[in-house]
């Protein structure tokens, strides 16, 4: 690459991640602001930080329980969703049968369906076996989105290891059951990584389900943001301080699994 | 130890037959080798003795018992693969000593014995390294020695 162009690119870079970044950061700023600050007419950019807002909105008034309801229905989907869906791409991945294609079709389909189509009748099965109200419930709805995400990608993640490392293990003195736990999961825990992020980022952002199918008590902090949206006024300083508390767990998260991400998102591109 | 195929028949799916009727006995001691043209059926013969696939009709016997149905772990083989199948996330030490800890034997064991095997293969120096810094020919190698730690009868 020549120099001119790489200057070029660095500058796409740069503004890119200005206008990437300028929105996250002002959100933090808002969370450290006083109430004028934060409703000043002008922006502003140097100012005294203040702590107030955080144990406002979490211990007063009680926000604490709703990051916790986040974190279980996040990582309770995420659990089920490998749970069921590793073993089923193996199937695809490895086994031949009729209508395969057309089955791994429909678990793509349940991914195209919007969220708001469906919750209300969502609403109503979960009500009629009296699981209305309950963080499960919020769990298997985020599932019905996040299993096709895992069957969709491990598949791939599995198609890419080599038919003979089964047969190997086999030789080896495995039972299939062996081979699967033992040598392919590990095999495929870049991708699962990867995959559980996902799952997990997505169940963690979601609003729709997690509003519509609870009440107060099994809110998740995505739900919680809106209710502070008051006739009064909104309290913007406490509203981004829950933003910023809701954001923590996932860049967390992304940068434990960096390396893993780009592994596992590109594995597949790339053959030999 | 013999090995037989009896009057083994495989057919694909697809409907391409790989072998009709083929027969073949071998003896304890004897270095076999299958010549063939490309499609002749050559590493359909090996996987359906080492059980990777099955037959559509025929026996194989080892020992006049019959091994048709017996999974890959049961039949006492092993099988060193054109491509070597090295376990990528293992170092060579660990890939050698898998097969040995897969049938639980005892710790000390297992040591002895991959390193004896190792030093037949003349690889010792290699067993702290992963497939992926192997060459061509210590892969090969490694494989080979896979397949013997465990002394199989094939």
């Amino acid at each position: 690459m020549s120099r001119p162009w790489c200057m070029v690119v660095l500058a796409v870079l740069i503004v890119m991640l200005v206008v990437a970044l300028t929105p996250y950061l002002w959100l933090i700023m808002t969370s450290l602001k006083s109430r004028l600050d934060a409703l000043a007419d002008h922006p502003v950019w140097l100012f005294t930080p203040t702590f107030e807002h955080y144990p406002k909105i979490f211990i007063d008034k009680g926000y604490l329980p709703l990051l916790m309801n986040s974190a279980v229905v996040a990582t309770g989907s995420t659990l089920i969703s490998l749970v069921v869906g590793v073993p089923a791409a193996y199937v695809f991945a490895r086994h031949d049968f009729p209508g395969k294609e057309d089955l791994f079709f429909f678990f793509l389909t349940t991914r195209m369906a919007p969220p708001i189509s469906v919750v209300v009748p969502m609403f109503l099965m979960f009500t009629a076996v009296g699981l209305i109200d309950t963080r499960l419930s919020v769990i298997l709805a985020h599932s019905t989105f996040n299993l096709s995400l895992v069957v969709w990608m491990m598949r791939g993640f599995f198609a890419d290891i080599p038919r003979e490392i089964d047969e190997a293990a086999q030789m080896d003195g495995h039972t299939r059951a062996g081979m699967f736990l033992h040598v392919l999961m590990p095999l495929a825990a870049p991708g699962m990584a990867a995959t559980a992020v996902l799952c997990f980022i997505l169940s963690w952002n979601e609003f729709l389900y997690a509003f519509i199918l609870v009440a107060f008590e099994g809110w998740t902090l995505t739900v919680g943001i809106p209710g502070l949206v008051t006739p009064h006024g909104t309290l913007w300083g406490q509203v981004a301080a829950v933003a910023v508390v809701a954001t923590i767990p996932i860049v967390v998260f992304t940068f434990l699994v960096q390396r893993h991400l780009v592994r596992g998102l590109t594995f597949g591109a790339v053959k030999g | 130890m013999t090995v037989a195929f009896r009057a083994v028949r495989k057919a694909f799916p697809d409907g391409t037959v790989a072998l009709d009727g083929f027969d073949l006995g071998f003896e304890s001691g004897e270095f076999v080798v299958l010549l063939g043209p490309s499609g002749s059926g050559k590493t359909t013969a090996c996987r359906i003795l080492a059980g990777l696939e099955t037959a559509s009709s025929g026996t194989v016997e080892v020992d006049g018992r019959d091994v048709t149905e017996l999974p890959p772990r049961a039949r006492g083989m092993s099988m060193v693969f054109q491509n070597y199948a090295l376990y990528a996330h293992k170092n060579v030490y660990d890939n050698i000593a898998y097969p040995l800890r897969v049938r639980q034997w005892p710790r000390g064991e297992i040591d002895g014995r991959v390193r004896d095997v190792a030093r037949l293969v003349r690889i010792e120096s290699l067993l702290g390294r992963h497939p992926r810094q192997l060459s061509g020919g210590e892969a090969q190698r490694v494989a080979v020695a896979r397949a013997l730690v465990w002394e199989p009868s094939i």
